[in-house]
This record gives C-alpha cells, structure tokens and sequence, in this order.
C-alpha cells in the first residue's frame, strides 16, 4: 500500500524510531506489539505525501541506542519541526491504529452511537439549564 | 471551443449558497445550469471511514487546500496572510467539511453603525431574515431547543437537540458555576432520518466528512432536491471568467472541463457562489472594457473587507471518562456571554464560544505537540494519547472586523492547474480582534477550571481554521461604498447577483453558512420574483 515497498533496513529504522517516541510506558512498545507492521504499511499510505522525508528521517537514527535515538528526536522536535511532525505522526499513529493498543486506550473508533430516543430531554430534564433561563434574555436590542 | 450551453440563470458553484439558489430557481421553474469546478464525493469514500482517518487529515483529507492539493482545488497565496483560508471544492463545497454549527447572527450584529458608531449597517435587519432562516431550517432539519435567551423571541427549530452528551455537561456545570449564557447546541445535522438525509450516528468526525450522510451537506441536500426539479449541475467545471457584453451586462461564462477544453454556457443572468475568496478571485478575472477594474468592481471594494472569523480555543483534560469520541461535532453547547461590546472590555464586539468533544488519540498528541518532550514521547506516550476520552474542546470564533486593508486580489504569477491567476490573500489580525482572542483564552480557561479540568491547553489562534470566507462583495445602498444591492445585485451589473458569504458587511461573530443560506434564499426568492425585469446583455460576448 505504501508508495513503494520498504527495504528491511527502512522497516526496522521505523520501527526503532517507533519504539523511542511511544515505548516504555504501560503498553508493549511497537516493536513487541503483534500487527504494527501492518498498520505502519497503513499509516505510511495515508501520508504518501511524506513518504520519502519520513522513512530518510527514520533511518538517520541508524545505529543509535534507545536512548540516543530519543535523544536525536528531542533535537529533530527542536531544530526541525515538520520533519518531526511527519515521522512522528506516521510512526506513532500506526501504533495508535493497532485494535489492541486503541482499545488500551479507550478508543472505539468512529462507531455508530445512536442516541437514546430520550438522552437530550433525559440530560435537560436534570435542570441543567434551569440557571440560564432563571437569568432571562440577555440579547441586546437593536 | 468545446460545449456551448444557453440558460436562463447561471449559478457558479454548488457550496451551500449555489445549492439553495440553484434549488430555489429550479423549483420556480426557471431554467438554471450550476457550473461546479469540483465532483461529487460519496459519504462512503470519506477518509473518516478508515481506520487511520486521524493521518488521512493531515494531507489527503485536509482542509487547507495548499496542503490538499486535489485536483479541483486552486492555490491560495497566503505568504502576507495571517490565517490560512481553508475551503473544499466539491459538489456541496466546504459545507462536506464544516462542523454545520447552526448559528444565527444576533440583532445588534445588522446595526453596528448605528448602535455604536463602527464599521457599517447592514441594508436588512434580523427581522427582515428571520423568515429565510426559518426556511431553510424547516427544509435541512435543523435539531436545537427554542428559547435561547440570547436571541428575541421566536427562534424554534424544527428536529428536536441531540444530546449534549458528557462534554457538554461538564462544560455547562461550569458555565453554571460562573454564571454565564450556555446554551444547548443548535447544528444542522439530522437527529433523525429527514428528508435526503440520515440519523446521525455520533461518529464524531463531523468536520472531516460524514461517514452516515446525516450532516447537512448541501450536496446530500438541496442539490438532490434541485436535480429533481430539473436543474442541471456540471462538475468538473472551472469558471475561468464571467463574460460580459458591449452594454456591459453578463451574458455567460467561459469554463474549463477535466480535459482542458474550453466551454462556454450563456445566461440571460449570473448567480456567483463561489466563496468569499471565489467569488472576488472571479470578478477580478472578468474585466472588459465596461469593467476596466473588474466586473463589478467600480467602487473598488471587490476583494476588499476580507474577514475570516479568527478563532482561539482551550483545550481542557479531565479525570472523567467524556466519551470524547462521540458526536457530533457540531456543537454540544454555545455561549453568547461575551458577544456583544461592553463598557469594562478595553476592545468592541466580541466572540461566540462553543464545545465540541476531541475525537481520537492522535488529536490528544497533537494538542499536546508544544509540551516539554519527555512529558509527551517515550514513555509518557500511551498515558497522553489515553486522555482523548476525556477533553473538552471550547472554541471562540471571533468577530474581526472589515478592514479594506485586508482583501483578496489575483496574483501575478500563481496560478491553478488550468493557468488562471491564483487568489492572494492580504490578511492582518488587527488590534480590537488579538484583543478579543486573548480575553476569551482567559474566559476559556477560567470556564475548564470551574468545570474541573486537571490540564488546559490554549491554542491563541487556529492558524488554519476556519473556513468562514467573508465580506470580499459586499452589500449596501450606496454603490460607492458596497459591490451589491441588499438583494445581492451588482450595482454596476443589474443581471449579476452574488449570493455567498462575500456579501457580509460585518462577520459577526457566529458560524456564518445559517447566515449565508438565508441570504442566499432571499436573492434567489428576489431573482424568481423580479425574473421579468432583469435586463440581459444584447451586445456580442468579446
């Protein structure tokens, strides 16, 4: 799906960055969170428009530990705030867009919620607005 | 030369203006061709429907037409610019991304020069539009609850509200708490099935496209309505230059197909609805030698006044579980506590506040994107993206008003994919609005406190947002110091009408597309009324 396949070497630079941006936290980092190669395929599609500048930002991290490839991040987010934002967002998202790491985080997805026939009048009958009305019209003649 | 078409009226563009035109002329019967420069766009291909629809913004889905870069759209010079003026060029126009916030303008809003000596009166009153708005609302659907206290009496609207939902209930416990004007939402999303549109099924993505075709977009209504009364829509169709005859009247419109032809429909009449950047970019383009400065253009003001409702918002977290995925958005509730001028501000007119939910992760890291790195990246990642589920979104859309220095003029060496010069837009935020901004960042935040929030974050200007293109035709009685009549006539071209957010005389400070489709419906209500008198062009098209 991306604009063009990735060589191994671009993979695993993507997926370390990955790792420095959302790893060490209470979920498995992308590395270790099954799928994620997949829906980082997917999040390099939706920005193909940055294809290039994102995987070149990715691979500059080449060889630096954990720490300082996020420490080279710290920088980039610094010194060089679109080429940041590119990487970032497609690495990070793809993470995001894992069902399993979403659902961690509480995120159903653009689901169909219809609302309860009575919810509003349920919500206002609490007397909610009951304080704006008791304060009467406030607009201004003209 | 390519197709050549003949009509009674022309309407160029088919956004929520050209829509009502459009349907309103068809269904009078009159023969009326749309020429619309964009396609249609199918619910179903939305980028909101995929997974990673949070990324598909970011460029193929964006709003700003220079990061977009569709093939319909056209570049707009933005390098002396403040804000960055955002549109869509489709079937429906920008109304397939607006929020649909269905807002009135307030009655003070029509008479500024005469309640307090600022810019100018508008030639109608609030009372003079109310029953366009009532229309129009009747046919959309719009859902809200009667009795706001902030307007006078008699604004009813046809759906009952959606829920306010969570957000909007913590948001108006803390408008309770201070004391301020709240209001449930008022949104021209359907809460039922009505008409050519779905129920609404709370997806959340509103601005983005709706996946379930239950907002108001006018190509999932008015336009079906329109065809169906016989009107004939072109897409693909960029108007290059409105023609105008030797008796300088119009007398059509050239057009570029997908292919690069060139085409041409002639009209007995010719409705611009082109945007408040449109709609100038192709007056200027149409000069003759009956219009040496641009068509319509005599009084000098096409293009000028450009307002573009500067807003500012606060972003405030919660310990709270928000449902902050859930639609729509839309507007949960709104305040007008701080519209109108008041003695103690140290500037005049203010902003209309507004809740909207914040739906998906990502757009709980982008608000976080200005946050010391270590607090957002690393291992403070997961714990950032999380609280997505429990922000509140208030948004203050402010008045800015009319400054000729502030317009839209062609640009001399941009152009869009077809070779027509590019709009450049000269935009400053002046003074009394950077002044409006930074007090309702303060109320912005004092409002999250009363409500609770363990963390704000203040955006001091949307630089990209919003999409509120106003004042660049301008109506008025005197031809020396507005383009049309208060029926969107020209003053210079009696069989050219403009009929979209350009004919603004102050912005006000509400979301404007209520506002622009009841003037819409009266110019082409005056149009269907006043057919017989309108004067067509005799004299051979140059």
């Amino acid at each position: 799906m991306s604009v063009r396949p990735l060589s191994e070497a671009e993979r695993e630079a993507l997926v370390a960055a990955a790792d420095a941006l959302c790893g060490g936290g209470r979920l498995s980092a992308p590395s270790a969170t099954p799928g994620y190669e997949e829906w980082l395929e997917r999040a390099l599609a939706a920005r193909a428009d940055a294809f290039e500048e994102v995987v070149a930002a990715a691979v500059a991290l080449d060889g630096l530990s954990l720490e300082g490839r996020r420490e080279a991040l710290r920088r980039m987010n610094a010194d060089e705030r679109p080429r940041f934002h590119a990487l970032s967002s497609v690495v990070a998202g793809a993470w995001l867009l894992v069902p399993e790491i979403a659902a961690a985080l509480g995120y159903p997805g653009q689901v169909a919620a219809p609302a309860a026939f009575d919810e509003a009048a349920t919500q206002l009958e609490t007397g909610i607005l009951d304080p704006v009305i008791a304060r009467g019209p406030i607009y201004k003649e003209a | 030369m390519g197709e050549r078409l003949q009509t009674d009226v022309l309407v160029i563009g088919s956004g929520p203006s050209g829509a009502v035109v459009t349907h309103t002329l068809a269904s009078a019967g009159v023969d009326v061709v749309c020429l619309e420069q964009g396609d249609w766009i199918n619910p179903s291909d939305f980028g909101t429907n995929e997974p990673e629809w949070e990324l598909l913004i970011q460029q193929q889905w964006a709003h700003d037409p220079n990061v977009r870069k569709a093939e319909a759209d056209y570049p707009v010079e933005v390098s002396d610019s403040d804000m960055w003026p955002v549109m869509l060029n489709a079937v429906g126009g920008t109304s397939l991304f607006y929020g649909a916030e269905w807002v009135r303008m307030l009655p003070s809003d029509f008479r500024l020069r005469s309640c307090e000596g600022i810019a100018d009166d508008w030639p109608i009153s609030y009372a003079e539009l109310k029953p366009y708005h009532d229309e129009i609302d009747a046919f959309l659907g719009v859902s809200g609850v009667a009795g706001d206290p902030a307007y006078p009496e008699g604004l009813d609207y046809p759906l009952p509200p959606h829920p306010i939902g969570k957000v909007g209930m913590k948001a108006a416990e803390g408008m309770n708490a201070l004391g301020w004007h709240w209001w449930p939402g008022a949104n021209a999303i359907a809460v039922d099935r009505h008409k050519t549109l779905e129920r609404c099924l709370r997806h959340g993505v509103c601005e983005w496209g709706c996946p379930a075709g239950a907002k108001a977009s006018f190509d999932l209504i008015y336009l079906p309505q329109a065809l169906a009364a016989g009107a004939k829509l072109i897409t693909g169709a960029r108007v290059s230059r409105i023609e105008s005859g030797t008796d300088g009247l119009a007398s059509g419109a050239h057009w570029i197909d997908r292919e690069g032809g060139e085409n041409f429909v002639a009209a007995k009449a010719v409705v611009v609805c082109a945007n408040g950047i449109g709609t100038p970019r192709l007056l200027l383009l149409s000069g003759g030698p009956a219009h040496p400065d641009g068509l319509a253009n005599s009084s000098g003001l096409v293009g000028r006044n450009l307002m573009l409702h500067p807003n500012c918002t606060v972003t405030g977290y919660y310990e709270d579980d928000l449902e902050s995925w859930k639609g729509p958005a839309g507007e949960t509730i709104h305040s007008m506590e701080f519209y109108e001028s008041r003695p103690e501000h140290s500037f005049v007119r203010g902003g209309k506040m507004n809740v909207l939910p914040t739906p998906g992760p990502l757009a709980a890291i982008e608000a976080h994107r200005d946050q010391p790195f270590d607090q957002l990246w690393g291992p403070a990642f997961a714990d950032v993206a999380a609280r997505h589920r429990s922000g509140i979104l208030w948004a203050t859309n402010t008045e800015d008003l009319p400054d000729e220095a502030n317009r839209v003029t062609l640009d001399p060496a941009l152009t869009d994919g077809d070779g027509v010069p590019a709009p450049k837009v000269d935009y400053r935020i002046g003074d009394n609005t950077r002044a409006i901004l930074d007090f309702h960042v303060a109320r912005m935040t004092e409002i999250h406190e009363a409500s609770g929030a363990t963390e704000t974050i203040p955006v001091g200007l949307w630089v990209d947002q919003p999409g509120h293109l106003l004042g660049t035709a301008r109506m008025g009685e005197d031809p020396g110091r507005s383009v049309v009549d208060s029926y969107g006539r020209a003053h210079d071209v009696p069989n050219l009408f403009v009929a979209d957010g350009s004919l603004f005389v102050t912005g006000g400070a509400v979301n404007p597309t209520a506002t622009i489709t009841a003037l819409a419906l009266r110019v082409a209500k005056h149009i269907v009324a006043t057919g017989a008198e309108i004067p067509t062009s005799t004299g051979a098209a140059r």
